[in-house]
């Protein structure tokens, strides 16, 4: 798992990387100019700002996706059913009288533990069988999931509502929804506590180790099947906040966990398979990106631009802009 | 301190090891030699509990260690120094010191256990915020060392350590691996390098096709027709 | 993956006779069976035969998991269904659908050059983007979905025979082609890429024939059930039931073998007719199933049959033949 950024060092990936900033930054300075003629400069802040703070919570939900598979080389499938998990959670807390922010730490340790569980005993016994397995187990864990949910709670959309979902802050001219702020902080906050324990506490470290070379790290004396359950606890619980955070600010139903799940996979893939601030940058890119295409062509086409980001990156820089 | 009786052990239907009987004796340096594939590291990855033998037992102190999964066995005292390094790479050397000092009883001594193995190896000291991957080789072989040590060994094992090493630093290898032994820590020693490997140890065997073929005090191996014609290239 | 010393090594193996017994009344059903309700089970169940031994060629053999082969199978599907609406015979739109299907397998190529985890998430963008961009395409119907000229009399046996022989083209092609040198090669793949390219296998040619390969009778597949609906809408169509229900079915009969798949199918296909008076179901069935199975059995219920149950058998009657 990747603690820094570094410049590639062979020459091509240098050119490429020079190649790619230069286009990409010519994209953007002919996109300003357009936009300069046609008068509509006045629409980018917004929009910058609506799509970055979408992309934090992108960014949440790719942290926890990453580090699983950073850690176990396991694509958690289910990511996207305990986000809803989590967001249905707080859900039935805020009925209950409950505060939502307060709910959301509980939520984690819910999940936590839930993620726990999943990991001790249907994935973990499932690795030395390799790769397949678990992310086919994963799978049929989310489906599972889903139609449980969708039996149990109807397919029907539900928004949570907390007590400063209407207010609108004012900055420079653009309208905000408060909400969304204060989701791109709990998002950034979070990301920074995860990085911060992989970087400076022992068993962060254990992780990151593991990450690099699981047979030696047995060697050191790591538990490896411990860690890797704490690890998919951790994942677990970091999608539960994201969910509830997704249901505070849009909206969510049992079948919304696909999506988000999709779109985690590709800021997985541009920022770094394992690499924390590679999945935050990362999303903020995603979520910048799929603002702009949905202004510019209308809403349809969101999911798509996850896939064009993905299939990119594969084909410059399959391991992401943020690895070696 | 180490008692190997009859362990056959190998990757699924492949058995590498046959009817292996070795023993590593307190205090000393124990040399298993060895052709390539004749299953030095299977053994080592077998007593460190990475492969699961078909039959036989192991006895570390007296005590049957077949039960016990790696990371226990490694807080027995049971350390080893994998084949090719197998550093983690984009960790500093600091962390990957750290790291070795994973196990509680490890970790109470970090400190002191750091410091012995700075003393030991003052490059690394040096290079201690340099992430591991920059290091040449023969650093990384001491980073791997290091590493070893800071989990306060009983046994520590080594696997091939002088694998890609110059000769000059071979020299060197071996007679900082001589000083770790005389500061008490008892050695099992796995090399393809005989004549490096036979002049440190105090026991020796020989491993061919799997199996035990010769053993004997390291001064009278090296000086064994067999030995010298088959490794020794004389 | 039973390529040499298995069942099929000799002729003299029950399983190829009781399979060649089973075909043989397969194609004698329609004559003595005039009930249409259990044709189109049959016919349903031969298609599915068809994507769980595809799935299996990918996903069990070159060890790939794809979990968005319902695009293929959409693209068969539509291709047919245009072609149907455009007048054109049923033989032309499906063998047309299958080549599109195969066509489209070149969105994936670029996944191969990581290791195989980043093919699953692949295809399942593959599947999200077409039918994202199908729902909004007027041509096909968009999301309100479209009518199929189905004529006043409409006789299954057709289709069912169409069904029949693709089920029976899959399993004879999956079967040579686990028993050839690139069956081999295949499982070299599936157990250890690395390995594998390390002695020189050119790996991404493989993936790409697998997956090519199976994509095509996807299609194929997609295009004789097009043929035989009403109605159909992207939505369904591409949606996670046909992408997961061959892989489902392979799993539970057990990947890396022939037998296997079309076992998984028989099996799921019984228990689902039990099981359609409860409806939304069957999914849920069917992905608890899949859990269970892939935790306590991963080789599946004929790796069951094979491992446990044959040895006993065999022991056993050789135990009873009398002494000489």
């Amino acid at each position: 798992m990747k603690s820094r950024i570094s410049l590639p060092k062979s020459i091509t990936s240098r050119l490429k990387l020079a190649v790619s900033i230069i286009v990409i930054a010519a994209i953007c300075l002919s996109f300003y100019y357009y936009l300069g003629l046609r008068g509509e400069l006045g629409n980018l802040p917004p929009i910058l700002v609506s799509g970055i703070l979408v992309g934090g919570l992108y960014g949440l939900v790719a942290v926890g996706v990453s580090i699983i598979l950073g850690v176990m080389r396991v694509i958690n499938l289910c990511h996207g059913e305990l986000l809803v998990l989590g967001g249905f959670f707080t859900f039935w807390a805020v009925n209950f009288g409950l505060d939502p922010f307060l709910a959301m730490p509980i939520a984690f340790i819910i999940l936590f533990v839930l993620g726990l569980a999943l990991q001790s005993f249907i994935i973990n016994p499932l690795l030395k069988y390799g790769l397949n397995p678990p992310v086919l187990v994963t799978f049929g864990v989310a489906l599972a999931f889903q139609n449980i949910m969708l039996l149990l709670w109807t397919p029907d959309v539900r928004i949570i509502h907390t007590a400063i979902s209407d207010i609108n802050l004012q900055i420079s001219g653009i309208s905000i929804p408060m909400t969304r702020v204060v989701a791109l902080l709990i998002a950034l906050v979070l990301a920074y506590l995860t990085r911060l324990f992989l970087v400076k506490t022992f068993f962060g470290k254990a992780l990151r180790a593991i990450s690099q070379n699981s047979e030696v790290a047995l060697l050191m004396g790591i538990d490896t099947s411990r860690v890797n359950i704490f690890c998919y606890g951790l994942g677990a619980g970091l999608a539960a906040v994201a969910g509830s955070l997704i249901g505070i600010v849009f909206s969510f139903s049992p079948v919304i966990g696909g999506p988000y799940m999709h779109k985690a996979f590709a800021v997985v893939v541009l920022g770094g398979m394992g690499n924390v601030i590679g999945a935050v940058v990362g999303g903020i890119i995603l979520g910048v990106s799929e603002t702009f295409a949905s202004w510019l062509l209308g809403g349809g086409y969101t999911n798509a631009v996850a896939y064009l980001i993905f299939i990119l990156v594969l084909i410059i820089k399959p391991t992401g802009i943020f690895a070696k | 301190m180490l008692e190997i009786r009859g362990l056959d052990a190998g990757y699924g239907d492949l058995k590498v090891l046959w009817d292996v009987t070795l023993d590593v004796r307190e205090k000393e340096v124990t040399a298993v030699l060895g052709p390539n594939g004749a299953g030095k590291t299977t053994l080592l990855k077998t007593i460190s509990g990475l492969i699961k033998p078909n039959s036989g037992e192991i006895r570390f102190l007296g005590k049957e260690i077949n039960k016990l999964k790696s990371f226990e066995r490694v807080r027995q005292g049971i350390v080893q120094i994998p084949e090719g390094r197998q550093l983690f790479p984009q960790l500093t050397v600091v962390e990957n010191l750290e790291l070795g000092a994973y196990t509680k009883n490890a970790r109470k001594r970090l400190k002191e256990s750091l410091e012995n193995v700075f003393q030991l190896f003052p490059i690394l000291k040096e290079r201690r915020n340099q992430s591991a991957s920059t290091l040449s080789g023969g650093e990384q072989q001491m980073l791997a060392i290091g590493r070893g040590l800071m989990a306060t060994p009983v046994l520590l094992m080594l696997d091939e350590p002088s694998l890609g090493l110059a000769p000059k630093l071979v020299l060197s290898l071996f007679d900082t691996i001589k000083e770790i032994n005389r500061s008490g820590i008892t050695l099992l020693l796995v090399e393809q390098n005989v004549a490096s490997a036979l002049s440190i140890a105090d026991q020796a065997y020989v491993l061919e096709n799997g199996r035990v073929i010769m053993k004997g005090k390291g001064a009278e191996l090296l000086n064994d027709p067999y030995v010298k014609k088959a490794y020794v290239g004389l | 993956m039973k390529v040499s010393g298995g069942l099929f090594s000799s002729l003299r193996s029950p399983v190829v006779y009781l399979f060649i017994l089973f075909t043989a009344i397969a194609f004698l059903i329609p004559i003595f069976v005039r009930t249409p309700y259990i044709l189109f089970i049959l016919y349903l169940c031969y298609i599915y035969v068809v994507q769980a031994e595809n799935w299996n060629l990918i996903g069990g053999f070159a060890g790939q998991i794809s979990l968005g082969h319902a695009a293929f199978f959409g693209i068969g599907c539509y291709t047919t269904a245009m072609m149907w609406i455009a007048g054109y015979p049923p033989i032309l739109g499906i063998v047309l659908g299958g080549l599109l299907a195969a066509g489209f397998a070149v969105f994936l190529f670029p996944t191969f050059r990581l290791r195989g985890t980043y093919f699953a998430i692949g295809t399942l963008f593959l599947a999200a983007a077409l039918q994202g961009f199908l729902l909004n395409w007027k041509f096909v119907g968009a999301g309100e979905g479209l009518y199929l000229p189905v004529p006043k009399e409409f006789l299954i046996e057709p289709f069912y025979y169409m069904a029949l022989v693709l089920a029976l083209a899959s399993t004879v092609t999956c079967y040579m082609i686990a028993k050839s040198g690139v069956g081999l090669t295949f499982k070299a793949i599936s157990e250890d890429d690395f390995a594998a390219a390390s002695i020189g296998v050119g790996i991404t040619r493989y993936k790409v024939l697998a997956l090519v390969i199976s994509a095509f009778f996807f299609g194929l597949s997609g295009g004789v059930y097009g043929h035989y609906q009403a109605f159909i809408d992207a939505y369904s169509i591409f949606g996670i039931y046909w992408g997961v229900t061959g892989l489902f079915m392979a799993i539970i009969g057990g990947t890396g073998t022939v037998v296997g798949p079309i076992l998984g199918t028989f099996l799921l296909t019984i228990i689902s007719e039990y099981l359609a008076k409860l409806g939304e179901i069957r999914l849920l069935v069917y992905s608890v199933a899949v859990i269970i199975v892939i935790r306590f059995a991963p080789e599946g219920i004929w790796g069951i049959i094979t491992k446990k149950v044959r040895p006993r058998l065999k022991t056993y009657i050789e135990k009873s033949k009398p002494l000489k």
